[in-house]
């Protein structure tokens, strides 16, 4: 049975072409080895550079939120998956969230796939002026209005139940791969 | 008052604020308590507002700073609002549209200019 897993994964992971792919808790030292894996072939391009300034804001979201608290880290491990296919990079994560959490997250991405990119710029220069400020876990606000700039797409998010009290944050975003002039 | 120099790390720039008032920021900037690295340079910078320097040169050269980074840098720029002679020289890679916009954004934000320079990718 073993073996069918590493089969199966290895599989799904060709399939949908995952170049990168952790399940586990998100520490830094972590996120540093991550983007060492990937910097290699990231500052060759306008595209890449993106992907590596997503690639950032999306892991340091799951240290910052990936365990709804100290002790559930080892029964909420958070997921991380980099891929892409000939015209688009895809980073995707799913962390657990608390219900009460949902509503807010889900209003906030709302509003930032309710905006262009104008609108996005003025949010965002909005919240570096009057913003509340950098929260105790680090976040200042910022960082998912960042990332929807830099994708030029729509989040793509969901919220699947997991058990009472707790939702799994699903959220995919999308650049396209700018083709060689 | 002294230089505040600061090494490079994995996570942090390179910081040379000299008390002539020439500054400079070297690196990626995405430290793991933001707020812990920052706020020395912030009270560093209100130290020099005493001393009166005869201008601000800040050589910007961050390649990436993460979106928390991106606060204290606002804070840090709006600082400089209250000097004399400011200049930032915002470095970036000529390859990297975003990084040039953020700091056209920042320039609006703030009373003095920008001066902007493209590295040239060496490949």
């Amino acid at each position: 049975m073993f073996s069918n897993y590493v089969y199966d994964t290895h599989r799904l992971m060709s399939d949908k072409n995952i170049n990168l792919a952790f399940s586990g808790h998100f520490t830094p030292e972590l996120i540093t080895s991550m983007l060492a894996m990937t910097k290699s072939s990231v500052s060759k391009s306008t595209t890449l550079k993106k992907v590596y300034n997503i690639i950032i804001e999306c892991l340091e979201n799951l240290t910052k939120h990936g365990a709804p608290s100290e002790e559930q880290k080892k029964e909420f491990p958070s997921i991380f998956i980099f891929g892409n296919d000939a015209d688009h990079f895809y980073v995707s994560t799913g962390n657990t969230i608390r219900d009460e959490d949902v509503e807010p997250l889900k209003i906030k991405l709302e509003k930032v796939n309710s905006l262009d990119k104008t609108g996005l710029r003025a949010w965002y220069n909005d919240v570096i002026m009057n913003g509340e400020g950098v929260s105790e876990r680090g976040g200042a606000g910022l960082g998912i209005i960042d990332v929807a700039m830099k994708s030029g797409n729509k989040l793509e998010f969901e919220f699947k139940p997991l058990r009472t009290g707790f939702k799994f944050y699903v959220l995919k975003v999308k650049v396209g791969i700018k083709k060689k002039k | 008052m002294n230089d505040l120099i600061l090494e490079a790390t994995d996570t942090a720039p390179a910081i040379h604020f000299q008390t002539n008032g020439d500054l400079l920021m070297n690196g990626e900037s995405r430290p793991e308590n933001v707020v812990k690295f920052f706020e020395p340079l912030m009270n560093w910078m209100d130290e020099l507002k005493s001393l009166e320097p005869d201008h601000i040169t800040l050589d910007f050269k961050l390649e990436y700073y993460n979106s928390s980074s991106a606060k204290f840098i606002m804070e840090l720029l709006l600082r400089l609002n209250n000097f004399k002679n400011v200049l930032v020289k915002w470095h970036y890679d000529e390859m990297d549209e975003d990084l040039l916009e953020s700091g056209e954004e920042f320039e609006k934000l703030v009373n003095y200019s920008f001066e902007f320079i493209a590295i040239e990718d060496e490949d």
